[in-house]
């Protein structure tokens, strides 16, 4: 080649050897992944820890919204739904249909049959069968599970009676009840909502007069509305043997007679008209009175507007005044008032109780506003007082009267109550020499002190020691079935015992003829046993007295001799002359002077002659004692007498029939009480039926007896002679009218309702809760959506406080270390040495208790105090750990302080172990509140507030067995979010430390 | 020696912090009011009794008192409300044995339950049956024992009627605690306590065994030419249980304080029971002994647990500090 062809190429001789679009450098287009994005990453792939946040998330909106969906507010509780079954919608069938099974015999089936029975039958007339009672909607039992047979012992033979499983629905099961106090527009909308939906809501009222048909125990019941038809007391059917001659009695009926036949309806006879147009009280004297409120108290006016009566109610006391402002006293305890057809009173039979001296004089009592009564004998003297505030008992003169202790005191007492004569009782102490010792309380323990007022002996009761005049401490003697002899004055002459006498000597019992000689070896008689006398005597023949009272000890001494502290009790006669009391064959004499004045046997007391004594209960006397113990007075309550409302005294006099219809004595076997006659100066003024229970006159007329609802006043003589008496109500058909309100309008009405039907005119809808309710009514649904809010609010809270401050706690420990570390470990040390229930019970106590705090409060508090120590821990070990790193030294070199240092470089490193233990707070302290609220020290319990811990204690209370439904789904829901909870903390500690992953702590 | 002095030092400490403790209970304590549940003459009689047992008087003097009761006669006051005016420490003796026999038989089921149960899981790691353990362990430590109590409750006992519902009272058992009817109506309380340690013991053996199989030593017993369950037995379980023993220690007081609700539902008369009595009733006394003995017991174990690391692990013996 040539020079100058190397100067000149041409463009075309050259080609691209490499054209490639594709570049093999691939540029790197993965960023660099922030610290939080790349845990992100990792906790999406763990199935677990996703699921757990959808059902954490799920569960927060179901707290948020489920209120919403509901028609029940929190507060909202249905008395008469309490414990229902969760019901779906109002025509759910199958598992959730507000359903329960239950065996039930053929009364209880009928029972529940009943219901429909009635609520078919809209007016009355009683006229629905068997089956369209088992097809009706509204009928209870929704099916029957099984039959089957069992055969139970009813007395000493063996029944069989069918019993049936039953599927009953709860709502339906309520059937009716009767609402109180309706008013006259309340009545008339029922009505009109009535014809409006065409669902019937009032149903006829039962007649509930006739004991034979409705028992006694059937009113106030809860079910009483379903109480219907005639029925015995054990809900066993009754139908007349004669239809048409109810008085010809009733036989029970099986069930296949009730399919024929039909139930025995109940209801009043009368027609649905209106009450009588009666707005007026009436006074004793037939004055028509109207009634208003006015500032707090109630004013009572005659037609020409003056005030007659005023009454102020404070509490449950009612106050009367006239119309000048004296206070009227009210009577009490009137056994029956009676009225003429004209409203004025036709008289009365009052009651009033009786009271006695100790002598069987009458007293009268006169009780002041305060309180206090003061007793009057026959002749108007003052015989004692009593002081209401300070329970004190004075005579006369005004001398406080000491009451006798009831123990160990009899008091016997004539058929009217009036005290004949007593055994009193007292226990003394003394000591070997016989001397009396006085007794003394110092505190708990017992002292014994001799006549110059030193300490002899000292008893303390709760380590059963004795102790001496020195202090030291004392052993009684253990007996070994010793008999302790004393002489005649009680001094302590020594004992026989198993181990020998008192000095210590080997004693040989010697038969004698019936009696015992006690003899010592060397055969001289020590102590001999008289069987004639059942005494003993010492080996000279000088009578002993048995000291084995109860409570005797006897104190040997270092010396040999002994020291004996024993107790004698004393019975005394209503004189102060002390009793000899000896017991023989069961039988023990109390005498005086060598004659019999009182024995016991069997239980009772027999006076000398062998006449049963009547033993004075004590409830309502007060014997009045000496310092000596002698009885110097009594105020003995007797019974009840009568008088009439001008104050006359009625003697009562009853008679008993026993059922053949014969008379016979009160307290003989089958009597029963028939007539009551009150008479006044030897005529019978009224006559009371008790079977009928009615009243009548001297000539025989019914009277007609005032209703309550008034008030009557007596003077000081218990004259009545002020009054104001209650309007005389009608009964009819669909409701029961009844008195009170204000101003013209006085009727309030009574009906009988169909439960079901009347919550739909209440409530607009029908009662449907998804989840049951509670034992007191609430809806479960939305109580637990509130609960859940609580707990979960509570949990975060606790956690979000905690995680400040045990980072900045742990994060000043662990930079500083050396001495500030070591103090605050002792600080958290002692803190953490507190059990917890400790705190929450502390912070109870003191501030939630006393006001200052409301409950969700303390708990905070309690938990704040010490659950921040775990978070503070880990920061300082995370601290400690890059402390010493070179990048920290270089920071530090660059200027940085320690704040900075601290929070700027080496915190973050600890971020992910604080997040994940934070986030692991939550469960534990949504199982603390549970536990706390379950084991009932803390209670979220209100109209307005619960938590999950509350409703699982409520559930407990229920009965798991009988209401599961209240336990289960709050524990369903607490166990979700427990278990979810610890897996989303798992997820988050796998996501933000990989290299523990595996460890799993 | 050094040994020696450390566990002198700990214990005290722990005295110390026990003082601290059980001072500012009682502080606190008696700075809430008395209340007296009657009227008339019979209020007039138990404030007497309080008066005669010095609650009336300044704390510090009650203090200085109860200090000067303990340490001289052991008397730590008397039960006002519990049981009428008995000593309390009798009241705490009586009481003693259900919850100590429940918790004993507790541990006794489930320390081997749960060592096996993690050792079961570990072996089969990532195979169906770790699954299904794991996923039981979660459940059981999750789910508060009350929850299971009342489960096991209603299904053993109401629906099944397998086993009765409450514990025995001591007059139908015999008068023993040991009887057989006894025993039998303490399986259900024992049964709840278990679940929760159960399943923590599980999880942690599973953990450790699978971090000593993975180690390097367990690599080295298998090409020495053990075989699988030699180098298991003789090396990874020995390492493994080194963490675990300390642990139950833990958790048998952990038991004992959640104790307390199983013997509410269960109704066994114990120690648990008597505490929420004492603080719901506001018996003083009692309260303050059995927060001692609670405090205590969770101080020592605390000791105990500590000293027990450094004596089954020679490592920390030797004092690699931290």
């Amino acid at each position: 080649m040539s020079d100058k062809n190397m100067k000149k190429f041409d463009k075309e001789a050259f080609t691209f050897v490499n054209n490639d679009r594709v570049l093999t450098d691939v540029k790197l287009d993965t960023k660099p992944v922030g610290y939080l994005r790349d845990a992100w990453n990792r906790f999406k792939k763990n199935k677990a820890s996703v699921a757990a946040t959808v059902i954490i998330a799920l569960i927060a909106l179901f707290a948020i919204i489920a209120p919403w969906c509901t028609p029940y507010k929190i507060n909202q509780a249905d008395g008469y739904y309490k414990q229902v079954r969760p019901k779906v919608s109002p025509s759910a069938k199958g598992l959730w249909d507000g359903g329960y099974n239950q065996d039930l015999n053929d009364s209880g089936y009928i029972a529940l049959q009943a219901i429909a029975f009635a609520a078919l039958d809209k007016d009355g007339t009683n006229k629905v069968t068997w089956d369209e009672a088992t097809n009706y909607q509204y009928n209870p039992v929704a099916k029957i599970n099984k039959t089957f047979e069992t055969s139970s012992l009813v007395g000493s033979e063996s029944k069989t009676s069918t019993f049936r499983n039953l599927h009953i629905d709860s709502y339906y099961k309520v059937g009716f009840v009767y609402v109180n106090g309706l008013s006259k527009e309340q009545y008339d909308s029922i009505l009109a909502w009535q014809t409006r939906t065409g669902k019937q809501v009032i149903y006829p009222i039962v007649d509930t007069s006739d004991p034979v048909v409705f028992p006694e125990s059937n009113r106030n019941d809860a079910n009483e509305g379903n109480y219907w038809y005639a029925m015995t007391k054990n809900l066993t059917p009754l139908y007349p043997n004669d239809p048409t001659n109810l008085k010809a009695g009733y036989h029970e009926m099986t069930l296949e007679e009730v399919k024929q036949k039909g139930l025995w309806a109940l209801y009043a006879k009368d027609y649905a008209r209106d009450a009588k147009d009666d707005p007026y009280y009436y006074g004793i004297d037939g004055t028509a009175l109207s009634f208003s409120n006015v500032a707090g108290a109630t004013e009572f006016r005659d037609v020409q507007g003056n005030l007659v009566f005023r009454s102020v109610r404070t509490g449950d006391v009612i106050t009367y005044f006239d119309g000048e402002g004296n206070r009227l006293n009210t009577l009490e305890g009137a056994t029956a008032i009676f009225r003429n057809a004209d409203n004025t009173l036709a008289g009365a039979i009052i009651s009033s109780a009786t009271y006695f001296n100790a002598e069987g004089n009458p007293l009268t009592a006169v009780t002041e506003e305060n309180g206090n009564v003061e007793y009057f004998d026959a002749a108007n003297q003052l015989v004692y007082s009593y002081n209401a505030q300070s329970e004190v008992y004075s005579d006369a003169l005004g001398n406080p009267l000491r009451v006798a202790q009831a123990n160990g005191n009899v008091f016997f007492g004539d058929a009217d109550g009036r005290l004949i004569g007593l055994i009193f009782s007292s226990r003394s102490a003394y000591d070997q020499d016989g001397n009396p010792l006085t007794v003394q309380m110092d505190g708990t323990d017992v002292l014994y002190l001799d006549g110059v007022g030193d300490v002899v002996y000292k008893y303390v009761p709760s380590t059963k020691r004795y102790y001496g005049a020195d202090g030291a401490e004392i052993s009684p003697y253990a007996g070994l079935g010793a008999t302790y002899f004393g002489d005649a004055s009680r001094r302590f002459v020594g004992f026989i015992s198993k181990l020998g006498d008192q000095d210590g000597r080997k004693i040989i019992t010697v038969r004698n003829g019936d009696d015992i000689l006690y003899q010592l070896e060397d055969g001289s008689v020590e102590y001999r046993y008289i069987a004639a006398t059942s005494s003993y005597e010492d080996g000279s023949g000088n009578p002993l007295v048995v000291l084995n009272d109860a409570g005797n000890c006897f104190f040997k001494q270092t010396d040999g001799g002994w020291k004996a502290l024993t107790f004698e009790t004393l019975y005394k006669d209503a004189d102060g002359n002390v009793f000899d009391v000896a017991t023989q064959n069961g039988t023990t004499t109390y005498s005086l002077g060598g004659s019999t004045v009182y024995s016991f046997r069997n239980r009772s007391y027999y006076d000398a002659s062998g006449n049963k004594l009547n033993v004075l209960s004590r409830g309502q006397n007060r014997y009045f004692v000496s310092e000596s113990g002698v009885l110097i007075g009594g105020l003995l309550t007797s019974g009840v007498q009568y008088h009439d409302a001008d104050g006359n005294l009625l003697t009562e006099e009853r008679i008993f029939v026993n059922n053949s219809g014969n008379v016979v004595p009160a307290g003989s076997t089958g009597a029963r009480l028939a007539i009551i006659r009150y008479s006044r100066g030897g005529s019978v003024v009224y006559t009371y039926d008790a079977l009928n229970k009615e009243y009548f006159d001297a000539e025989g007329n019914e009277l007609t007896q005032q209703p309550s609802g008034g008030a009557y006043f007596v003077n000081g003589q218990n004259r009545v002679i002020a009054g104001i008496q209650a309007p005389v109500a009608d009964q009819i058909k669909m409701a029961d009218i009844t008195t009170s309100g204000e101003g013209g309008v006085f009727k309030n009405y009574r009906i009988r309702v169909l439960y079901y039907n009347y919550y739909q005119y209440l409530n607009d809808h029908e009662p449907v809760f998804v989840l049951g309710a509670d034992s007191q009514g609430y809806d479960i649904l939305v109580r637990l959506a509130h609960g859940c809010r609580l707990s979960l609010i509570l949990a975060v809270a606790v956690s979000l406080i905690n995680l400040v401050i045990g980072a900045i706690y742990g994060a000043i420990e662990g930079y500083y270390g050396g001495a500030v570390d070591m103090v605050m470990e002792r600080i958290t040390d002692i803190l953490a040495g507190i059990p917890f229930i400790i705190l929450v019970t502390l912070f109870k106590f003191h501030l939630v208790d006393t006001g200052r705090v409301s409950v969700l409060g303390g708990l905070l508090f309690a938990f704040v105090v010490t659950g921040w120590i775990g978070t503070a821990y880990s920061t300082r070990m995370q601290f400690y750990r890059f402390k010493g790193q070179e990048y920290i030294l270089a920071a530090r070199t660059l200027g940085a302080n320690d704040f900075r240092l601290m929070f700027k470089h080496i915190f973050p490193n600890a971020l992910g172990t604080l997040i994940t233990s934070s986030v692991l707070v939550i469960p534990g302290v949504i199982f603390s509140e549970t536990s706390l609220a379950y084991l009932g020290i803390v209670n979220f319990n209100g109209t307005n507030t619960t938590s999950l811990g509350t409703m699982l204690n409520n559930g407990q209370a229920a009965g798991i067995n009988k209401f599961p439904h209240i336990i289960f789904f709050p524990a369903l829901i607490l166990s979700l979010l427990m278990i979810s909870f610890n897996l989303f903390g798992n997820g988050l500690r796998d996501a933000f430390n990989p290299s523990l992953r595996g460890t799993e702590e | 020696m050094s040994m020696i002095k450390y566990i002198f030092q700990r214990i005290l400490l722990m005295l110390f912090v026990f003082a601290v403790i059980m001072v500012l209970c009682f502080l606190l304590i008696k700075a809430l009011p008395i209340p007296i549940e009657a009227t008339g003459t019979a209020a007039e009689t138990i404030r007497q009794r309080y008066e005669a047992l010095g609650y009336y008087k300044p704390v510090w003097e009650q203090l200085g008192i109860l200090i000067k009761n303990i340490f001289t006669k052991w008397n730590w006051g008397v039960s006002t409300r519990v049981d009428q005016w008995a000593p309390v420490t009798d009241v705490v003796a009586d009481r003693i044995t259900p919850t100590i026999l429940i918790n004993v038989y507790s541990l006794i089921i489930s320390v081997p339950l749960g060592i096996i149960f993690g050792i079961f899981a570990a072996l089969k790691k990532n195979k169906w049956q770790d699954h299904v353990i794991s996923t039981g362990v979660m459940l059981f430590i999750s789910v508060p024992s009350f929850v299971y109590a009342f489960l096991v409750q209603y299904i053993l006992a109401f629906k099944l009627n397998w086993l009765p519902a409450i514990c025995a009272s001591l007059n139908d058992a015999g008068n023993s605690w040991f009887s057989w009817t006894m025993f039998k109506s303490l399986i259900l309380p024992v049964l709840s306590l278990s679940f929760g340690t159960i399943a923590g013991l599980t999880r942690s053996t599973r953990a450790e065994l699978t971090e000593a199989l993975t180690s390097d030593y367990m690599l080295l017993a298998r090409t020495k030419g053990l075989t699988r369950a030699q180098s298991i037995w003789r090396h990874a379980l020995k390492n493994a249980m080194v963490p675990i023993l300390p642990g139950i220690i833990s958790s048998f007081v952990g038991i004992l304080s959640g104790s307390f609700i199983i013997e509410a539902i269960f109704a066994v008369p114990g120690v648990g029971r008597l505490y929420i009595t004492s603080i719901t009733l506001r018996d003083f006394d009692l309260f303050i002994y059995v927060t001692a003995f609670y405090t205590f017991i969770g101080l020592a174990a605390n000791i105990v647990i500590d000293l027990s690391y450094g004596f089954l692990d020679p490592r920390v013996r030797m004092g690699s500090k931290k």
